[in-house]
């Protein structure tokens, strides 16, 4: 079964990638679904998605939805998914994604090169373009050929839309892309086969990147590519017909019926800067239909030729872009590594700087004989040990593709167990930390760890945002809400508060308001943690007024609800989208 | 206990504080930690030990102008002020503490 992920490109939860294993995944507003939309404007259970052996993909049904399900723009019942397909539900959209069912023959492999002094290349050319023709087509599309009917005009013009289209699918790696095109310029200039070969940037040597064939045509020996052709169209930048028997007078009529005509066309594929490639086409015109069909002896025209260069000129272009988004994508993904591991190796080396704290004071106190000493120092040791292993599992939560363990359990042991861990800390900076457990909490199921972590790491905020303010205090809370059946942590502090500006980055990775003492983890983290529980985190605050953080959970009945059932696995967290009310 | 034997730490992890309590107050030098946006005004500690991030405000370290001080951040600076002591984590108790020790004396 190809391995295939939805990726959501608009809507709230963008950046999310969901990877799907075949088995059913429900799509949905509701905290059951395994793919769980924050969208006001999708159904509890909106639509679902496996995969079909009978038809040999994925399909995807709309669970009479109240919006519908749209693939593509059209609304649908239940649709195979193609790759690049675009799924939009409510508001949200999703690009769907699959590998191929089979391996790819290398497109080396599927053409022959043939060098000129092969007997076998037998190829004149015919007529020849000036190199700049495909960029002035392209400017003024009514000459794009101006002796051809308006009907053919109308079809190369929505040739050369088509390809516009496909150059800008996001979805389409450079080798997929090329392939499109080379089908679309087959189909409207009634060529065979074609590949288009692209310069290598590194050894500026042009290297087989494509191939298609016409649908229907045989397959059997490669395609034969005239590299004196290939050399010359690279060299002069102009596009040519070529043919490998009228003008070529080593070949009687009797051979020429005996093994038909081969016609090429040659394109270059200009760029903005420099040539990128070029695009070759050919067909071979059996002998049977040599004179019946093709009177003037040619299937190729001057016409085509024309159109070609405009197509070769679009394929440049798709090309160039394509290799600045890589570029610019390589860069990005350097900066983010650049940036997570200065970012890590600052906290570690804050916990290292404390560790050596402790060490320092235990070598003090056994140098003294000072069990005291070796008490602090010890103290120290630990502490840091503790913020080296929240480190590590903030890292470990945020970063794995995990499902939530779930087990029915009582969220007020979870809140108390939290309570009674912060206790010592709340103390130690002289605050007043109060824990208020309702007793209306209905037992519920979740993971246990993974909400013990985010209450966790919101109490330490909260302790941290009022530590050295008098009269400090925060509070503990837990709600039930039997409408929308809901459990709720509510974490007040009577610290500064949030300014605004800095409530919209609260919850990004790596954003972190403690400066040298927060992570830029935690938060994060913790939103994780409540999204993948079907909930989510909130927070509502003033300047001077502290704050209110309210972790919402969906309450579960039994384990069987969430996690169990997951077939899609939520792979990154979407990395800007503050959840603030 | 003289006020100016006192030292100050602003800012920074408790556990500096912790190290230095442990080692100078048995000394009689005070240690206190303050954060730098509650800096205690007309205080005149003897040395201030102030630990710099891309959140500092620069001006709240004119407050302690002609004060010793060690700076513990980022930055390495060969030649420091006078009555200036620079550190960049991760660094050396040993150091730190003989650092704000030649600082008392002075």
């Amino acid at each position: 079964m190809p391995k295939a992920t939805l990726l959501v490109i608009q809507g709230a939860d963008q950046g999310l990638r969901f990877e799907l294993d075949g088995g059913e995944v429900t799509l949905g507003r509701g905290a059951l679904n395994p793919i769980r939309l924050r969208d006001d404007e999708v159904s509890r259970t909106h639509a679902s998605i496996a995969f079909d052996h009978s038809v040999g993909g994925f399909v995807i049904k709309d669970r009479k939805s109240s919006n519908g399900t749209i693939v593509n723009g059209e609304a649908i019942q239940a649709h195979k998914l193609a790759n690049g397909d675009q799924v939009t539900m409510g508001v949200t959209a999703f690009l769907f994604q699959q590998e191929p069912v089979t391996r790819p023959v290398p497109v080396a492999d599927q053409l022959e090169v043939i060098v000129g002094d092969d007997p076998r290349d037998r190829s004149s050319i015919i007529s020849e373009l000036s190199p700049k023709v495909g960029q002035q087509l392209l400017r003024d599309a009514t000459s794009i050929i101006r002796s051809a009917s308006p009907t053919q005009t109308l079809a190369n013009l929505q040739v050369l839309y088509r390809i516009t289209e496909e150059a800008v699918t996001p979805t389409l790696s450079l080798d997929q892309l090329l392939h499109r095109i080379l089908e679309l310029a087959i189909e409207v200039v009634g060529a065979d086969r074609g590949c288009v070969f692209v310069n290598d940037p590194r050894t500026s040597k042009l290297v087989p990147q494509a191939f298609c064939t016409r649908k229907g045509f045989p397959a059997g020996s490669p395609m034969p590519v005239s590299r004196s052709i290939v050399d010359y169209v690279r060299q002069r930048g102009q596009g040519v017909r070529t043919s490998d028997a009228p003008h070529d007078l080593r070949f009687s009529q009797q051979s020429i019926m005996q093994a038909g005509i081969r016609e090429a066309m040659c394109v270059p594929m200009r760029g903005r800067y420099e040539l990128m490639g070029v695009l070759y086409l050919d067909t071979t015109t059996p002998s049977e239909e040599l004179f019946r069909d093709v009177p003037d002896g040619y299937r190729f025209t001057e016409e085509k030729l024309n159109l070609l260069a405009a197509i070769g000129r679009q394929t440049a272009l798709a090309v160039e872009d394509h290799r600045f988004q890589d570029a610019f994508l390589k860069a990005e993904r350097l900066a983010a590594v650049g940036q997570t591991i200065a970012i890590l190796s600052h906290h570690i080396k804050n916990i290292l700087q404390g560790v050596r704290g402790g060490s320092y004071l235990i070598d003090m106190g056994l140098k003294q004989h000072d069990e005291d000493l070796i008490g602090r120092g010890w103290k120290i040791v630990e502490k840091n040990q503790d913020r080296i292993y929240h480190l590590v599992m903030d890292m470990l939560t945020y970063s794995a593709e995990r499902k939530p363990a779930l087990q029915t359990a009582n969220l007020n042991e979870v809140v108390r167990d939290v309570c009674e861990l912060m206790e010592s800390r709340a103390a130690e900076c002289q605050i007043e930390l109060t824990c208020q457990l309702s007793d209306k909490i209905p037992k519920s199921a979740f993971d246990s760890e993974g909400i013990h972590r985010a209450v966790l790491n919101i109490v330490t905020n909260a302790i941290d945002a009022v530590e050295g303010t008098a009269g400090g205090r925060v509070t503990v809370e837990t709600v039930y809400n039997s409408k929308p059946d809901e459990l709720c942590v509510l974490v007040r502090d009577n610290g500064p508060g949030i300014p605004p500006a800095q409530q919209a980055m609260l919850f990004n990775i790596f954003e972190s308001t403690k400066g040298s003492r927060g992570t830029g983890l935690g938060l994060a983290v913790s939103q994780k943690i409540l999204r993948e529980h079907g909930g989510d985190i909130f927070v509502v605050s003033k300047e001077g007024e502290g704050a209110t953080f309210r972790l919402v959970l969906a309450r579960l009945d039994d384990e069987s609800g969430l996690g169990s059932s997951m077939s899609a696995t939520y792979l990154a967290p979407p990395s800007n989208d503050p959840e603030t009310e | 206990m003289s006020h100016s034997s006192s030292i100050l730490v602003v800012d920074g992890p408790s556990e500096t504080t912790e190290v230095l309590r442990a080692v100078f107050e048995p000394r009689g030098h005070a240690v206190d930690r303050v954060r730098q946006s509650q800096l205690p005004s007309g205080s005149s500690p003897g040395v201030v030990v102030w630990h710099t991030s891309e959140f500092e405000d620069a001006s709240a370290a004119d407050r302690f102008t002609g004060v010793p001080r060690v700076v513990i951040g980022r930055a390495r600076v060969t030649e420091p002020a006078s009555g200036t002591r620079r550190f960049s984590q991760p660094f050396e108790y040993g150091e730190l503490l003989g650092a704000i020790e030649s600082l008392l004396a002075e």
